[in-house]
């Protein structure tokens, strides 16, 4: 496209970016599903507000007239054939309304579309008044993992014209344990994963602003970046995502959008660490949070943008030159620095990085300044064409992570040394097996990329990277997401991938977790602040690692045994020990003053079968066994294709 | 929840039980001001299926001139997980290959077991951990539960072995547990993450619009950004308002707010 303006002071170049800003108010029936006859029209309200709404507009729904009549309805749980949201216990639908033509009357349903019936929870008729009101109608489910359809609100008018606003449909019951606006499965799934860090990003806040991504769920618009059509998503608020960190215990790990000002990056660390006689201070604590949220957490990472090297699959929202970006980068955090409520203690400013092209990040940290970290997201196993045998699909998976994090050759390692020259450090914004493409069937590619070896090689990629890179703060990719395209660059043939989800569902019909989530939900019950040197010797078995046809990966002496040891700093100590042999147990013994010892608690995630995952059953799990006097010098014998957790009191 | 008319009937929602446990007082405890009888439906002692069930009360008055009143609560019955036994197995030499004398663990209700490792598999010397998973045959009402003990081994050499030294130099400070990244909402995604279930747009409320184009060809008094899709989201309409940013690469921020003359 081409964009014209007057001719400033200086001729553009090519090369320069734009950013383009607009506002669309209107269209208020954007992401729902409607219909009208008979010269019904849904419209924009904007003087006729409700005094308690945070928003300005509301939805109008004009069919008073004879022969007139309009519906508006909102589904979730629309993915075909299953069902990611299990409604149990008591609901209440809750909406602003009033009356303004005809009857005042809407028809108001909520119901799951089965496959044979509808099983419908409301279905009645309310008379409006002819003043803003709020409403609420509650009921009870009790879907048992076999409600599969979409859910539907629906609001139904004829012969009348109404005005709505603010609507939803929530559990009727709020618990302590869980006082924040996600649903209490989410949560409890995070408080068992136990994150150090959660980090959101979103592709429907690319085109936002601070403004409107602190701004009340009621009041937040949509935000467009690029395409030719409306986003019909609003993106979760920061405040939401904030008090889900501070819920889980995680330290809060922000993308903003890359075409942020540096104005904007003022406003948003007032937001975050002013008090509240400052605008932004004040303006969080409207939304219920009066101290600082820099007070909340140890520190708050916020990175510029999301892979402005992707501009492929970013288009609008990315500025695709490291050069130009890194001087953005120091350009906007350089007015985070100067801001009067900037403690650099609080804040970890991230400039997002290319994991796979050192250079690009190397030429980023070259042009820039004010940051502190660097992002990658050093996925795994892009391709699987070589199935031939499961040595075949898990020698080199498991081989990868060594090859890339601790041999010189890796790109994690060069991207480390890059770091390290730049006196910076790396930051992993995403990781996980990235299996898009390849020959492989469906079948194969089931029990590969969510299998409990794909678990493993993911776990020990991320301690890798703590181990031999330093890198602290890692985030798996991601919590939810069922499935992805998978390219069969053989058959052509539409296949999924079970990536990148790390659950099966939250409170669906399964509620089952992968295995890339157990391995890490088992390390981080040994993770501890200090890393401590485990130097393995004896017989420390190793395999050649012959070149695959599988992302290329070749290593020679890759390593069975993968040890990781960490330290409280008092009492507490804990060792993770991978078997990364895929047929043979190996046994391991141990030494040093920091050695397990005494009452020890062992977790361990294996499967019977390397390929073993838990798409339908639960048939990977971790176990737990309490020990009562480990002999260190004892042989203790590690199952194939296994991750070993001992934690004790020293 | 309360019937409309006296007398009324107070009776605060149970809290949660585990499947197996019997209806008694603690959950059938309406009360009344008036004088009555209660009788619940179900009655007490009954045992209820997993999940959320609904809980019936009818008050019948004393003074008959008053009529029957009925209420209603719900009460989660979360599955039960089942107890499983397994003895610490006796140590066997090495050579032994495993077998039921081992893999012998017991389960409160019916059910299949999975061993890891599996029967006839010959373990290493030392100590070695066995697993099992159960799952219950009434998978609507109990939960699938694992246990574990450890096998020692005996005879063969240590030799074998890797051995891990811990000592006291530290590798790392200030590690943290790993991270998560949830994601947004998005339709016919699998990702519902919020209470409020309906997601999209749910304040009827406009839509904004930030866009970054490269320019790959220039005029002194316009840029063209040649991705296909970096493009805007329709005319603008009453009360609509487009800003243009420039900024040159060349320097800091030259940020003006110009005129905006045309989008093509």
């Amino acid at each position: 496209m081409t964009i014209n303006f007057a001719a400033p002071s200086a001729a553009p170049k090519v090369g320069d970016f734009v950013i383009i800003h607009m506002k669309f108010p209107g269209n208020p029936q954007a992401g729902w599903w409607t219909s009208t006859s008979g010269g019904a029209t849904l419209t924009a309200e904007y003087s006729d507000l409700s005094a308690e709404t945070p928003g300005t507009q509301a939805l109008r729904v004009t069919a008073a007239g004879s022969g007139q009549s309009a519906t508006v309805a909102s589904y979730f749980d629309s993915y075909t054939t299953r069902s990611f949201v299990q409604m149990k216990g008591q609901y209440q639908i809750t909406f602003k309304a009033k009356g303004v033509g005809g009857t005042n009357q809407v028809g108001l349903s909520f119901m799951r579309n089965l496959a044979s019936s509808n099983l419908v929870y409301v279905n009645q008729t309310v008379t409006l008044t002819s003043g803003w009101q709020d409403y609420t109608y509650t009921f009870t489910a009790n879907e048992t993992g076999t409600a599969i359809g979409p859910a539907k609100l629906q609001f139904a008018v004829s012969g009348a014209s109404v005005l709505l606003d603010d609507v939803s449909v929530t559990p009727v019951t709020v618990t302590s344990s869980n006082p924040t606006p996600f649903r209490d499965e989410v949560v409890d799934t995070l408080k068992t994963l136990n994150p150090g860090v959660l980090r959101y990003n979103d592709g429907s806040n690319t085109g936002s602003t601070i403004d409107n991504i602190i701004a009340p769920a009621f009041a937040r618009q949509r935000a467009g970046a690029n395409g030719a059509s409306e986003y019909d998503d609003v993106a979760l608020g920061l405040h939401e995502f904030l008090q889900l960190c501070q819920t889980v215990g995680a330290e809060p790990y922000y993308n903003i959008p890359a075409a942020a000002s540096p104005t904007e990056m003022q406003n948003l660390i007032e937001y975050l660490a002013g008090d509240s006689s400052t605008t932004y201070g004040a303006k969080r604590t409207a939304m219920g949070q009066a101290a600082p949220w820099t007070s909340v957490f140890p520190v708050i990472h916020l990175e510029l943008g999301n892979e402005q090297w992707n501009w492929g699959t970013f288009p609008g929202s990315a500025i695709n030159d490291p050069v130009a970006y890194g001087n953005r980068v120091a350009t906007v955090f350089g007015a985070a620095k100067s801001s009067p409520y900037y403690n650099a203690s609080s804040f970890d400013l991230v400039m997002g990085g290319w994991a796979d092209v050192p250079w690009w990040n190397s030429q980023e940290m070259a042009s820039s300044s004010n940051f502190d970290s660097v992002s990658v997201a050093p996925y795994l196993y892009y391709t699987l064409n070589d199935t031939s045998s499961n040595e075949a699909i898990f020698g080199p998976m498991f081989a990868q992570p060594e090859m890339q994090d601790s041999v010189s050759t890796g790109t994690m390692y060069q991207n480390g040394q890059y770091a390290k020259s730049g006196n910076t450090k790396l930051v992993v914004y995403e990781v996980n097996l990235s299996t898009l493409s390849g020959t492989a069937n469906q079948a194969t590619l089931n029990g590969a990329a969510a299998s409990v070896g794909a678990g493993l090689t993911v776990a020990d990629h991320m301690l890798l990277m703590v181990r031999d890179l330093g890198i602290t703060t890692q985030n798996l990719w991601a919590l939810p997401g069922y499935t992805n395209s998978f390219t069969n660059t053989s058959t052509g043939a539409a296949e999924t991938t079970p990536l990148f989800g790390s659950v099966i569902d939250m409170g669906g019909q399964t509620n089952l977790r992968r295995p890339t989530y157990l391995a890490e939900q088992l390390a981080n019950t040994a993770i501890l602040p200090t890393m401590l040197q485990a130097t393995a010797s004896g017989a420390n078995p190793t395999w050649v690692q012959p070149l695959s046809t599988n992302d290329s990966i070749q290593l020679n002496g890759a390593h069975e045994i993968q040890s990781f040891a960490f330290s409280d700093g008092a009492n507490k100590r804990s060792v993770i020990v991978f078997n990364l042999s895929r047929t043979t147990a190996r046994p391991i013994t141990f030494t040093g003053v920091n050695a397990p010892t005494g009452a020890v608690t062992v977790g361990q995630l294996t499967s019977a079968n390397i390929t073993d995952t838990n798409e339908t059953n639960s048939t990977v799990n971790i176990t737990t066994t309490a020990i009562s006097n480990f002999q260190p010098s004892t042989q203790y014998s590690l199952p194939a294709y296994s991750m070993t957790v001992f934690t004790w009191q020293q | 929840m309360v019937n409309a008319g006296a007398p009324a009937i107070t009776w605060a929602t149970p809290a949660a039980i585990t499947y197996g446990t019997a209806l008694s007082s603690t959950q059938l405890n309406a009360s009344s001001t008036t004088a009555g009888t209660f009788t619940y439906s179900p009655a007490a002692g009954a045992v209820l299926s997993a999940g959320t069930q609904k809980l019936t009360a009818t008050f019948t008055p004393t003074d008959k001139t008053q009529s029957t009143q009925t209420a209603s609560v719900t009460l989660v019955i979360n599955k039960a997980t089942p107890t499983i036994t397994w003895p610490t197995p006796a140590p066997i030499s090495l050579g032994t290959l495993l077998s039921v004398l081992q893999l012998n663990a017991t389960a409160s209700v019916p059910g299949t077991f999975l061993y890891n490792p599996l029967l006839g598999v010959s373990l290493s010397a030392g100590t070695n951990p066995l697993s099992v998973t159960f799952t219950p045959t009434d998978t609507a009402n109990y939960n699938t539960a694992t246990a574990s003990v450890t096998i020692t081994v005996t005879g063969g050499t240590t030799g074998s072995a890797t051995n891990i030294d811990i000592g006291t130099t530290v590798s790392q400070s200030g590690v943290k547990r790993l991270g998560m990244n949830i994601a947004g909402q998005a339709f016919y995604d699998s990702s519902q993450m919020l209470r409020n279930l309906v997601f999209r747009n749910p304040g009827f409320e406009g839509e904004i619009w930030q866009s970054i184009l490269k320019c790959t060809a220039v005029t002194t008094t316009s840029c063209t950004d040649a991705h296909s899709v970096v493009s805007m989201a329709g005319e603008l309409r009453p009360g609509g308002d487009l800003r243009v940013h420039l900024w040159w690469r060349e320097g800091h921020d030259r940020y003006s707010d110009l005129e905006h003359r045309g989008v093509g």
